[in-house]
């Protein structure tokens, strides 16, 4: 569609509205000293968080522990009752266990991806999380979360190093609470890496155990977009 | 970083992996306010608000952001969702400007300065020039409004118009279209007006 005529432009509109907009003046842009007020304001803005503490705190550990709470409900749930079905009740409950986490093959070119700790990793033991502390289930999510930022960083310039710190996510964290977030992810890599099959049987996978999750439109369109 | 917020953040970026390079520094408040306060600073002015109100309501608009960050959703672009609370923000400080009874330009002071070096004859000549165009615009929507400065006094096309507001094309005709209307409508009751010796 093409754009009209501007009214100053146009021989057909009327002369007081030529006249009116002939002097108007646009939106001035920010001045330096205007900038480095609402600067200072929003520094002190970011600050808040910090001073609340607590707060700020359990608001944003309610936002993971609902996200948690989704993503449980649509993939970790199923599994933890085909678990409990399978296996005998004497089983006795575990440990939290700690197992050397073999070095992926991740190109050191990318230190983000590097400085991910290669040492051991407590894994987590999903037929018992009840018996992991508050503190141990924060820490396993927020490596897995690092683990996951890392990947996702590296999609547009490394796909296949992305694939890596992927598959070591799974390694580590083989029914961990973002497992969801780590599929999409994988799709993703997979596609930009030309692995059109794998990506689409992986989507599907995906889709049979977490169906209607919160990422399938993203899952669409990854498929569509490439 | 908490493990929440960076969840929250890992989730904002999944949604929108490929397109949000940068990722979750981008979502940091001091970042968004070196990006774009000057998008939403032209924003406001674009949406009617006056220029003696413009630093509060520019402050209003990263309070905001403070607040509702977390509800971002990265796959929208940033700005449209700026623009957004940019629309809200200019909607209260119009709306306070109306219960204060501030007429758009009673004192002078509602519209940007003109240049001083002319003659003043000149000088109060176009001051009162624009004062005119200020209440026309008035009479716009706030998102009409802003289409219409945009197009018509800055001289953006509608493409340009859409990429900036996050909104499809056919919108911004759709807007704009309306918006010429009104504001011929508009200029037409003021001219009328003027004829019969009432204030622009």
């Amino acid at each position: 569609m093409n754009d009209p005529t501007r009214f100053l432009d146009s021989d057909d509109a009327p002369e007081h509205v030529q006249q009116l907009l002939a002097h108007a003046s646009r939106p001035r842009a920010l001045d330096e000293a205007t900038r480095r007020r609402s600067r200072r304001r929003v520094a002190s803005l970011s600050a808040v968080p910090a001073a609340a503490g607590a707060f700020f705190w359990l608001q944003h550990l309610a936002l993971g522990a609902a996200l948690g709470t989704v993503v449980a409900s649509a993939v970790v749930a199923p599994r933890l009752v085909a678990d409990y079905r399978a296996e005998p009740r004497s089983v006795p409950v575990a440990r939290p266990a700690t197992v050397a986490v073999p070095p992926r093959p991740v190109a050191p070119a990318h230190p983000e991806v590097a400085d991910v700790p290669e040492a051991t990793q407590p894994v987590p033991t999903p037929s018992t999380p009840a018996s992991r502390g508050a503190g141990s289930a924060e820490a396993g999510l927020e490596r897995e979360a690092r683990l996951l930022e890392r990947a996702r960083s590296l999609l547009d310039r490394g796909p296949r190093d992305a694939l890596a710190v992927l598959e070591r996510h799974a390694a580590e964290f083989p029914r961990g609470t973002l497992t969801t977030e780590r599929e999409l992810l994988e799709v993703d890599a997979l596609v930009r890496l030309g692995r059109r099959s794998a990506a689409e049987a992986k989507a599907r996978a995906l889709r049979a155990h977490a169906p209607g999750s919160i990422y399938e439109r993203r899952l669409t369109d990854l498929l569509r977009e490439r | 970083m908490t493990a929440g917020l960076r969840i929250h953040r890992l989730v904002a970026s999944v949604f929108s992996v490929g397109r949000t390079a940068e990722g979750a520094d981008a979502l940091s408040l001091d970042r968004i306010h070196d990006d774009h306060a000057d998008f939403v600073f032209r924003s406001l002015q674009r949406l009617g608000v006056r220029d003696r109100d413009l630093e509060d309501a520019l402050q209003d608009v990263f309070v905001v952001v403070h607040q509702r960050l977390h509800t971002f959703d990265a796959s929208s672009r940033i700005t449209t969702w700026l623009y957004g609370i940019c629309i809200r923000v200019a909607a209260a400080h119009r709306r306070r400007a109306h219960v204060r009874r501030e007429t758009p330009s009673a004192d002078g002071e509602d519209v940007a300065p003109v240049d001083p070096s002319p003659s003043p004859e000149a000088v109060a000549e176009r001051q009162e020039e624009r004062e005119r165009l200020a209440a026309v615009l008035d009479a716009l929507p706030p998102e009409r409004r802003a289409v219409f400065v945009m197009f018509e006094i800055e001289g953006f096309g509608a493409s340009e118009i859409a990429g900036m507001l996050g909104v499809p094309e056919g919108t911004v005709h759709s807007r704009l279209s309306t918006a010429r209307k009104e504001f011929l409508e508009a200029a037409k009751r003021a001219a009328e007006r003027e004829r019969r010796g009432g204030r622009p």
